[in-house]
């Protein structure tokens, strides 16, 4: 399956609001539509994993991921925060881009850790972070993919 | 939900993370080869957080996790259109929603029961 059709333009937010690393995740969550509680539980667990090491992976680029009981199904969103933010990233860069992916604990696709290496893979392109940066719109992001992610 | 069960989660998947990096081909290699992670350092770190919440469950919640979780894998599971997805046999409808006072066990395996929204 191609990227592009994991992402719909409401779980796209070109405008971030969240000045610290904790909000920011919540909300990249909050683009879900999940209950609270589950909102909760999913936090935590990309906070921890965000403890073991961050997911920001240079370039401006962070793809905070895990896999949770909270979700039925392979969810993925999109947040840019246009001044960036330190999410103690790789290369120690602010992070302008923010890649959410929360998978279940069994998938009858496998899709994960195919999703996983193809959003790294888009984000090494060199082109990307400026496109990512000039865009207006969710459907300009979703071109975009469409463009370069297989 | 009760808040036993919100630990529950929380512990399953601290537990879902260790076994994707010990068990799932290719991850370890993605997450040391993008996100410079050290996988063995990772699981102990992910071990002594799983053993810190664990402390935190009620005596009779942590003895059942314990009893049950060698032979059943993974102790808190889904509930999915009525079914209970550790062994994919129907919950009773009269128990088909979340009743927030208690923590939910499947009759027929006995895991803990998290019913998705």
């Amino acid at each position: 399956m191609k990227l592009r059709e994991l992402f719909t333009p409401n779980v796209v937010d070109l405008n971030i609001q969240s000045d610290s690393k904790d909000d920011i995740l919540k909300e990249l969550i909050g683009l879900l539509g999940m209950d609270e509680k589950s909102e909760a539980i999913l936090f935590k667990t990309l906070k921890r994993r965000e403890n073991l090491g961050s997911t920001g992976i240079g370039k401006g680029i962070a793809i905070p991921h895990c896999r949770s009981l909270v979700v039925n199904r392979l969810r993925l969103a999109y947040g840019r925060k246009p001044t960036g933010v330190d999410f103690k990233a790789i290369d120690g860069s602010p992070v302008h881009n923010f890649f959410l992916i929360v998978a279940p604990p069994l998938e009858v696709s496998n899709q994960y850790l195919p999703v996983l290496g193809k959003i790294a893979q888009f984000a090494k392109d060199p082109d990307v972070p400026t496109r990512l940066k000039e865009m207006e719109t969710p459907e300009e992001f979703l071109g975009l993919l469409e463009e370069k992610a297989q | 939900m009760h808040p036993q069960m919100m630990l529950l989660l929380e512990i399953q998947d601290l537990r879902l993370q260790k076994t994707a990096l010990l068990e799932e081909p290719g991850l370890t290699e993605v997450e040391e080869g993008h996100f410079n992670i050290d996988p063995q350092e990772a699981v102990a770190a992910l071990d002594r957080k799983i053993g810190e919440l664990k402390e935190l469950l009620e005596p009779s919640i942590k003895n059942r996790c314990e009893r049950g979780l060698p032979s059943l894998g993974r102790m808190v599971v889904p509930v999915i259109g009525g079914v209970c997805y550790g062994c994919f046999v129907s919950v009773p409808t009269s128990r088909s929603g979340p009743r927030g006072q208690l923590v939910e066990t499947c009759e027929n395996c006995g895991r803990f029961l998290y019913f998705l929204p």
